[in-house]
């Protein structure tokens, strides 16, 4: 008998796989869990697995998912709701620009995220800000291997939309190499 | 119509710089109907800051830290009197992304082999360079007076990481802007009155370029000799109707008003 007719039950039979098949297994549960909504998964429950456990791209889909749906539902509450939002954005994205296999691109959207809220000092964002911001987090989540010209269009937006993406030691730089 | 003739100071505060000198130059951009970007500027830019970005870039590659290749911004400019503290401030980085905690996340290296911080500068740096070029080739800025003998080539980044900058001298022959000064000896010898009447030395050493060029039309000048040129060359390839936008108004102003120019402060 061929092996594939032997499974009759698939969860049953990735419990008994080897150890790459388990971890697509664990991971489909907790989609499950998030999408039926029974518990709100915490974010922490998400970094306790290792990277190892969930390949790259599984990982950035749950945890930019998860940002990115909390961005967007904050948008029907109040300011303090989308501070939230933005707070807890900001908090994650060095977990986030920790992960080893981002592209350039999405990278360097991370960084310009990051610099941009940054520049912002906790001041509330304006609706054009925060429309970039979530764009921004949806084209991570949506291409976590963007091109870096791809990434460079969305640093554009963001300062578009006001914000400094640049480190603040920019300025010092620039006068250490041309003055 | 208003039109722009960019100088390479305001290229250079438009996409590298932060803050109010940036925000000045893109305001001044605002204000035109049509920005010309000779590529005379793009010359001096790429040859000028872009290449230190670039080094520096580089720089970060090559040590694997940050902290040392900002180190050697003061092994490279030793003729400069760098501030330390000025060095520290860039060297700690402060505002860059903290290394998360925990296990997952100790020792971390990112695939390129360097540290957190390490890799944030590079995709900063990168970042910088390669949108600044991308900009050059965008609205509004529309390239004007082509340099015949100069290739425009692409910053590039090579497999190791490395951005290889391409030349950044002129390669293709005789010098062009040389034939546009014999071109109109009106405006070589009003060029050549102003700079030598002048008490400042990059502009005495740019009336002994015009005097060879005047007086040796058949042989052509070197790259240094075309680099001397620097602020004249916007003088010269002004066109009618434009003014010279400019941050060094004190350079470029005898000289443009030499050949009936203006030139303006963003």
């Amino acid at each position: 008998m061929a092996d594939a007719q032997k499974i009759v039950d698939l969860n049953a039979y990735r419990r008994t796989t080897a150890q790459g098949l388990e971890a697509t297994s664990t991971l489909a549960v907790e989609v499950t869990r998030e999408t039926s909504n029974t518990k709100l998964t915490d974010l922490t429950d998400l970094y306790e697995k290792s990277d190892q456990e969930n390949d790259f791209v599984s990982v950035v889909t749950s945890r930019v998912a998860r940002l990115k749906q909390q961005l967007h539902e904050a948008k029907l509450g109040d300011n303090i709701d989308k501070d939230d939002a933005v707070s807890l954005l900001k908090a994650e994205l060095p977990n986030l620009f920790a992960l080893d296999d981002w592209s350039d691109g999405s990278s360097a959207v991370i960084l310009a995220l990051h610099h941009s809220l940054r520049n912002s000092k906790g001041i509330a964002l304006s609706a054009d800000q925060y429309f970039a911001v979530e764009r921004a987090v949806g084209r991570l989540l949506q291409a976590p291997f963007l091109s870096f010209d791809n990434g460079l269009d969305v640093v554009d937006e963001l300062k578009v939309a006001g914000f400094d993406t640049d480190p603040e030691e920019a300025s010092i730089l620039y006068g250490l190499l041309n003055e | 119509m208003s039109k722009a003739f960019l100088d390479t100071t305001i290229v250079a505060d438009a996409l590298l710089k932060r803050g109010e000198q940036h925000n000045n130059a893109v305001n001044a951009l605002a204000r035109y109907d049509e920005i010309l970007l000779p590529v005379y500027a793009i010359k001096e830019f790429k040859r000028g800051p872009l290449r230190a970005y670039i080094w520096l870039h580089n720089k970060v590659i090559t040590t694997g830290s940050w902290g040392n290749a900002v180190e050697c911004i003061a092994s490279i400019h030793t003729h400069k009197n760098l501030s330390s503290t000025a060095i520290k401030a860039v060297a700690d980085f402060t505002s860059a992304l903290e290394a998360p905690e925990g296990e997952d996340f100790s020792g971390l290296r990112s695939s390129s082999g360097g540290t957190f911080l390490q890799k944030q500068a590079r995709i900063w740096l990168k970042t910088k360079i390669f949108g600044a070029w991308r900009k050059l080739n965008q609205r509004p800025f529309q390239k004007t007076q082509n340099l015949d003998c100069y290739a425009l080539v692409a910053p590039k980044q090579k497999s190791s990481g490395i951005i290889d900058r391409g030349p950044y001298k002129c390669t293709l022959g005789n010098c062009c802007v040389q034939m546009q000064l014999l071109d109109d000896q009106e405006a070589l010898k009003a060029l050549e009155k102003i700079c030598k009447g002048s008490e400042k030395q990059e502009m005495l050493k740019r009336a002994k370029v015009l005097r060879h060029i005047r007086r040796h039309p058949n042989s052509n000048i070197e790259e240094n000799k075309c680099v001397t040129l620097g602020d004249l060359v916007f003088a010269l390839q002004c066109p009618e109707g434009a003014v010279i936008l400019t941050t060094n108004i004190v350079d470029h102003e005898p000289l443009s008003n030499a050949l009936g120019k203006q030139a303006v402060l963003p």
